[in-house]
């Protein structure tokens, strides 16, 4: 189906609808290489040992029996290495466990052998002595005075940025607009609820895999399927203490990332079995094994009291939210800081105040999954909305128009919003899901409802470079660190250099994800590959393009602003006679350089200001571009049952520029989908530490079956600050999608679910009380 | 890593002669699914695998024409049994579970007797085979005996198959001339889990509408997959009327014996029984009115 | 059920056909027809995923029917056609049904991709029209995290549209 796009914005080859030009091919054949099907000579098999407390004192490790078994030809405890520390925002944790287990699951040693059953059986072979000690497992708990430290003096680890620490809690930030006190005295209406959301796992098919060499001089290379090479090649050389020139990681095809595949796991622990045994050796992860040690979504407890006038202004906002972020830090501030932003973006509300609290806890450590923070808020702030519209008998649709941010509103840390499109996109999803429409009622005893939500995310900036070649032929070779995760990087990438250059999609190769023959990236993270990459990238082939006018200028003895770059051809504005074929002119270039015809492009988006005394112990006050969407869906709820189907999904995004429409769906789907997954019935189930269900069979995502049709709106707002005016897609499609969910269930049936996910069981259970 | 051996004898005594041999660290294996999947998520597993994949004709489904009864091999897959257009025809509740169980590509490994050895409270196609009176045939050193399936489960993962025994038959009560069977589950995902709650029923109607042959059974809600006799009879003798059928539901329910774990509540699990045994019994009373 | 032995019964040599070549391959008992095409033929097309049967990812064909390769026995499978993505293309021409796969953007990441290919080759094999239903019943068993499906679905109503075979299945 293809989508609507509500734009006049003139058609080349950015903007069409291409198909899986780039890495199709090798993906249908089996070609395509994940990360556990590089092959090495004489490659070794990795296993790694797992603590099976949550929370432990390390007595000893007696690896003597695994490595006196044939066949093991390394074995590997945290004594083999650097002691050093690192993480995503605080340095707080090891490569492996030093003294102390914090969560089932974490490293305690690894081994590699001739191959997968010898390292199994070597495995059994490690005796650990573990001292138990206390735990904590839900912030609740981790926030008593009396609590059991994780961290004995977490206050003392390095952190990237200033944070309010103490006890278990890893950052407590606060936001203050205004003056709360006095929004709620204009409001008629204030109301005040608790919503709860569980941890969800990324969700990936490919568990992760990495393999890893060293070559005689000691120089390592890392094949992972990683989201972020320069990313992890920093982090190598950081835990491991290597200097960069002898880092080299290759970004394999990825099975799945969606944030799950950017921070170090099992990489440092197979380079150093590698420079152990010397070498090849691959360590490929069950599913098992990461269900439990791959990072999760932030399980929530969001608390927000809000007030509302009776014309239908919102007047304060008032909330407390808590991540539970697990043993380590990890993404924890940032996931932390993101859902108090987004609390409070959507909408004009002149006084808010929210506090937040990342909060230590003996389990898996958690990560940035596809919009972190953002259903968490969303689900918090959409449903209030409902509630308050409600109270005061307006429509939600009347009233999230009403205090809609628009361009130029900031968001409650004081960063600028451009190019918001929020309104555009509430009417084209009103239009057409046609809200004023009543829902029928089935005549089948079930109940059928309707709901709304809208979102806002902010994407991510940092580093982006890239390097175009044009060849002898006049084809193109580019170069970027951005790797292919399947969200279509190296399709836009070819579509923005052949629409620079005058060349069709086919004379464009793109080489990508290898730190030492591409440009730094800083990776697939929030949602930034188009914006950021796809910007480096135009400057790129401009640059190469600027080489190839300036030669033929003086060949053809025209000026410069005369030639432009069409079909494969250089043209001359208004006399057609004069084209020179592109080859002639690269191939010349080339000669007489003796080299090739290289473009050098790079981008940093630029983080707008913000307002500094508007918050404390913060990790994002401002981020480079924000985007805006709204999802309407209509449901059909069993009474008897509480099972919940979903009749019709619209979902309208602005992307600021659509270059190619097809991946634009495909990102939407996909978002919508996972999301869907956490509304109805993802959850890690935990008990005392331990989690109860590190399957497929019991962690439940969405099949065919499930999934409905998704509509698709795209909006283009261009934003001027970004090449063609894009915005990132990946990320904003999820947080709206919950709510939307939950709202339309409470149309329905009058019952409001405040915590996920929405399984039959808690939609039958909340029908129970609504019936008494 | 689990490591086993593998035996894969030319004939059914043969495979007897190996379990016996093997005295209680055998297991036959028809496709693999339960073994590999325990192997892997739980580390255990036996010492000896004993494959049946030379021995012919134990995946025969055919009707008993002196009985009426239908019997199925007990090594047809669950993709041949939602597939069999005898079955499709006479044992409508069994095909509707066996199609419930997993996906095509594991239906097309899993058969129906490693679903019943697997003896897991929620076994999908246990629920209609009760509710159909059917017996499962044991073939050991001394021959072979028949049983009630309801003896056949003793408690999770636990049957009345001796350790040299292979299951290799089980018979069931065909559909048709005013009978019916249907089944139906509740679970989390909306369709591709595994049951929280099944109902499998099946009925047979004299001329003037009033239920002559009755029969319930309830899965995952027992440490066995459970038979309800008494809310079943019920039934007998009597019309299908909502106030009747509602009168059953409540019995079966009564008669659940749920708990709580990761994937359900107890008290959720009852109501289930009691909504779903509504909803068997009504779609059986509109097909037998077709 | 015993702990697992830890003695490692030797491997046998088994005669399988893959991909229309008949071949002897070495196998342990215990061996999963995933593991013996992954590490012993080196055909990595055919995925890892969860190995408990419950992904899909690790679909190959059995004499035509799809099969969860994680959960099959390979000493099972003696004597019996297996068809891996590898054995789609021949020649390196793609069937009707990869092609489609390529053209709507069924594939990202493209984990799932063979398997799902292999679920969707045996439904076609079969129904030269099937329904939505149809096609969503069919790939049931093969989780997408990238899609919502939706364009693997339409790459499936595509590939049936064209009526042109899709593969021979069977050698």
């Amino acid at each position: 189906m293809e989508s609507a796009i509500e734009s006049s914005a003139q058609k080349g080859v950015i903007g069409s609808r291409v198909g899986r030009l780039t890495d199709g091919y090798e993906k249908v054949t089996g070609v395509a290489r994940y990360g556990a099907d590089i092959e090495h000579a004489n490659c070794l098999a990795g296993m790694v040992l797992r603590s099976e407390h949550p929370h432990a004192r390390l007595r000893s490790i007696d690896t003597r029996r695994a490595e006196a078994l044939p066949g093991v030809k390394a074995v590997i405890t945290a004594a083999d290495a650097p002691q050093v520390l690192h993480g995503f925002t605080v340095h707080d944790q090891t490569i492996i466990a030093r003294e102390r287990v914090r969560y089932v699951g974490e490293p305690v040693a690894a081994v590699a052998a001739v191959d997968k059953a010898t390292a199994s059986e070597a495995l059994r072979l490690i005796r650990v002595e573990y001292e138990p000690l206390p735990a904590v497992f839900t912030p609740h708990d981790a926030l008593r005075s009396d609590a059991p430290l994780l961290h004995p003096n977490f206050a003392a680890y390095e952190s990237k940025v200033p944070l309010n620490r103490y006890g278990n809690v890893c950052c407590h930030a606060k936001i203050t607009n205004g003056e709360v006190a006095r929004g709620f005295d204009r409001s008629a209406v204030i109301i005040e609820n608790t919503f709860k959301t569980p941890h969800v796992h990324f969700g990936y098919i490919e568990p992760h895999a990495v393999s890893a060499a060293v070559d005689g001089r000691g120089f390592l290379t890392v094949w992972t399927s990683t989201q972020a090479p320069f990313v992890a090649r920093a982090a190598l050389s950081h835990t491991l203490k290597l200097p960069m020139h002898q880092v080299r990681v290759i970004g394999t095809a990825i099975g799945g990332g969606f944030g799950g595949k950017v921070e170090l796991l099992d990489e440092p622990l197979a380079a150093l079995l590698a420079i152990k045994a010397r070498r090849a050796v691959r360590i490929e992860m069950s599913m098992l094994e990461d269900f439990h040690v791959a990072q999760a979504r932030h399980a929530s407890e969001i608390t927000l009291k809000a007030g509302i006038s009776s014309d239908g202004m919102l007047q304060a906002f008032e909330g407390t939210v808590i991540m539970d972020t697990g043993a380590y830090a990890g993404f924890g501030p940032h996931t932390t800081s993101q859902a108090m932003v987004l609390l409070g973006s959507p909408y004009r509300v002149p006084h808010l105040r929210f506090e937040g609290f990342a909060v230590l806890t003996n389990k898996l450590n958690c990560g940035a999954l596809r919009a972190p923070g953002g259903p968490q808020a969303a689900l918090a702030c959409e449903s209030t909305i409902d509630m308050l519209a409600e109270k005061i008998g307006m429509d939600p649709f009347e009233v999230r128009l009403k205090n809609a941010k628009r361009s130029g509103d900031t968001t409650p840390t004081g960063c600028e919003l451009r190019a918001v499109a929020l309104e555009q996109t509430l009417r084209a999803a009103a239009e057409r899901f046609d809200w004023r429409r009543a829902v029928q009622r089935p005549s089948n005893g079930k109940l059928r409802g309707k709901g709304m939500a809208c979102g806002i995310w902010g994407g991510s900036g940092y580093g982006a470079g890239a390097t175009v070649r044009v060849n002898e032929d006049g084809t193109a070779t580019v170069f970027t660190g951005a790797v292919e995760t399947g969200a279509g990087s190296t399709i836009v990438a070819t579509q923005i250099v052949a629409e620079e250059l005058g060349l069709g999609v086919e004379d464009v190769h793109v080489v990508c994800g290898d730190t030492e023959s591409t440009p730094f990236d800083m990776g697939a993270i929030g949602s930034r590959t188009t914006v950021s990459t796809g910007q480096a990238l135009r400057q790129a082939a401009v640059d190469a393009k600027r080489k190839i006018l300036q030669e033929a200028a003086e060949q053809l003895e025209t000026r410069l602003d005369d030639l432009e770059l069409r079909g494969r051809q250089v043209l001359v504005k208004g006399v057609p006679s004069r084209a020179v074929p592109l080859r002639e002119i690269t191939t010349t270039l080339t000669m007489k350089h003796g080299g090739p015809v290289m473009g050098l492009g790079a981008c940093v988006m630029e983080l707008p200001g913000f307002d500094a005394a508007t918050y404390e112990s913060h990790t994002l006050p401002s981020k480079p571009w924000f985007t805006f969407g709204t999802q309407m869906v209509e449901v059909e709820v069993d009474p008897a049952s509480g099972d919940v189907e979903i009749i019709r999904f619209v979902a309208a995004h602005d992307v600021g520029r659509a270059i190619n429409p097809v991946g634009i769906e495909g990102q939407i789907h996909g978002a919508v989908t996972l999301a869907l997954g956490q509304a109805f019935s993802e959850q890690l189930v935990f008990q005392q530490g331990r989690l109860m269900n590190p399957n497929f069979l019991d962690y439940r995502m969405p099949t065919a079956l499930e999934t409905p049709h998704i509509e698709t709106i795209i909006i283009e707002a261009a934003d001027e600050e970004s090449a063609y005016g894009v915005k990132g897609v990946g990320e904003p499609p999820v947080p709206p999608v919950i709510p939307a969910i939950a709202n339309a269930i409470y149309n329905a049936t009058g019952a409001r679910i405040l915590e996920l996910p929405l399984s039959p069981e808690r939609v039958w259970l909340a029908l129970q009380k609504v019936a008494r | 890593m689990i490591a086993f051996d593998y035996h894969a004898p030319e004939s059914l005594q043969e495979a007897v002669r190996l379990l016996d041999q093997f005295a209680g660290t055998a297991r036959v294996v028809a496709g693999g699914t339960d073994l590999m999947v325990t192997c892997r998520l739980r580390g255990l597993g036996p010492q000896h695998v004993i494959s049946l994949r030379r021995v012919e004709n134990l995946d025969v489904v055919r009707r008993d024409e002196a009985t009426g009864r239908v019997r199925i091999g007990a090594f047809a897959t669950l993709r041949q049994i939602e597939r069999s257009p005898l079955l499709r025809e006479r044992c409508a509740g069994l095909v509707e579970a066996a199609h419930k169980v997993g996906s095509i590509p594991v239906r097309n490994l899993a058969t129906i007797g490693g679903n019943l050895c697997n003896a897991s409270p929620s076994a999908e196609t246990a629920p209609p085979l009760l509710a159909a009176a059917a017996t499962v045939t044991l073939t050991g050193p001394g021959g072979q005996r028949a049983i009630p399936l309801e003896q056949f489960f003793l408690g999770p993962g636990k049957t009345a198959l001796q350790p040299n025994e292979v299951l290799t038959e089980v018979s069931l009560l065909a559909d048709g001339a005013g009978a019916a069977s249907m089944y139906e589950r509740q679970c989390i995902r909306r369709f591709k889990d595994i049951a929280l709650v099944g109902v499998g029923a099946r009925l047979a109607l004299d001329g003037a509408g009033r239920c002559q042959a009755v029969g319930l059974a309830l899965g995952a809600v027992a440490p066995t997959p459970l038979p309800v006799p008494a809310a079943a009879d019920l039934l007998l003798g009597q019309q299908l009327s909502d106030a009747r059928i509602a009168e059953v539901a409540a019995a079966a329910r009564a008669a659940a014996k749920p708990i709580t774990d990761i994937r359900a509540s107890a008290e959720y699990r009852s109501a289930m029984v009691e909504v779903l045994t509504i909803r068997v019994l009504r779609a059986l009373r509109e097909a037998l009115r077709n | 059920m015993s702990q697992g032995t830890s003695l490692r019964p030797a491997r046998r040599l088994a005669r399988l056909t893959v991909n229309r070549e008949t071949q002897e391959v070495l196998v342990a008992p215990s061996e999963s027809l995933l593991e013996t095409l992954r590490d012993g033929l080196r055909l990595t097309g055919t995925k890892r995923g969860c190995d408990t049967g419950d992904c899909g990812a690790c679909t190959v064909l059995v004499d035509g029917a799809p099969v969860v390769s994680c959960l099959a026995l390979s000493l099972n499978l003696e004597g019996r056609s297996i068809t891996t993505v590898e054995g789609l293309a021949q020649n390196g021409r793609l069937t009707p049904l990869q092609q489609a796969f390529i053209d709507s953007g069924a594939v990202q990441c493209g984990f799932c991709t063979p398997g799902m290919l292999m679920s969707a080759t045996a439904l076609l094999a079969e129904e030269r029209s099937p329904s939505e239903a149809a096609i969503r019943d069919a790939i049931a068993g093969n989780l997408c995290r990238c899609t919502g499906y939706i364009k693997i679905v339409e790459a499936i109503q595509a590939a049936a549209h064209q009526g042109a075979p899709n593969a021979s299945l069977v050698s």
